[in-house]
């Protein structure tokens, strides 16, 4: 299972994007196994995106891969487990989405996260302190 | 043929009743929703082209009109990234 950051998601849905063309090949590879991502990550996206067409394709490639909601069961749990995340890693300015992702990826061990931002390979770790594993190196 | 249990809760159970009452078959009913989540999920996967070739088409379908501004910095630069987020967090509508 593939947990989509916002860096390949706006990548994808930008095709002038200077990482457009790394995501398109990624997106070959990964998009045979499901794809989950989560609202703080497409709360991001939006942002990045602000132009209706560019959220239009946001929507199109959301259907087209059925891209579908991580479900995180007790989400309150999650909540609290995320601020405590940041509390952790407070001195790199860590934003929700990335320790959205870190926790998550501690909760279900099968997931990768997709992401092109370096500190998911530098700095951040999972709740117990393992590297997170990464969908493209 | 298998059989599926499903355990429905009192919401659901009136619902179940008010529909055979007005004539469904809930077993045909449980089958056609199974077939058609299969189709979304499973089915299109399936028969789907290449990843590239899918997006192409939604680039085609859906281009940039002229006048949308190029974004001006690399998405894995943070900083360039939270001002851009912050700032249309705190964008001023008219």
């Amino acid at each position: 299972m593939i947990l989509l950051d916002t860096t390949p998601l706006v990548a994808l849905c930008d095709p002038r994007d200077s990482l457009n063309a790394t995501a398109l090949r990624d997106l070959d590879r990964l998009s045979r196994q499901p794809l989950l991502t989560c609202a703080a990550v497409l709360t991001e996206a939006c942002a990045l995106l602000p132009h209706p067409v560019q959220r239009r394709r946001l929507q199109r490639f959301l259907e087209e891969f059925a891209v579908a909601s991580y479900p995180t069961g007790d989400e309150h749990v999650v909540w609290r487990e995320v601020l405590d995340w940041l509390q952790r890693y407070a001195e790199h300015d860590p934003d929700w989405a990335d320790a959205y992702l870190a926790v998550v990826s501690g909760h279900e061990r099968r997931l990768r996260v997709w992401t092109y931002d370096r500190e998911f390979r530098t700095i951040w770790r999972r709740p117990d302190g393992t590297r997170i594993p990464l969908a493209v190196s | 043929m298998k059989l599926l249990n499903v355990r429905l809760d009192g919401e659901d159970t009136r619902r179940v009743s008010e529909l055979r009452r007005a004539g469904v078959a809930i077993s045909t009913l449980v089958r056609e929703a199974i077939r058609k989540e299969h189709e979304h999920r499973i089915g299109r996967r399936r028969r789907r082209r290449t990843a590239r070739g899918v997006m192409t088409s939604i680039y085609a379908a859906h281009p940039d009109p002229p006048g949308v501004p190029r974004r001006r910095f690399d998405l894995r630069d943070r900083t360039a990234v939270r001002r851009a987020v912050t700032a249309r967090v705190r964008r001023r509508r008219p």
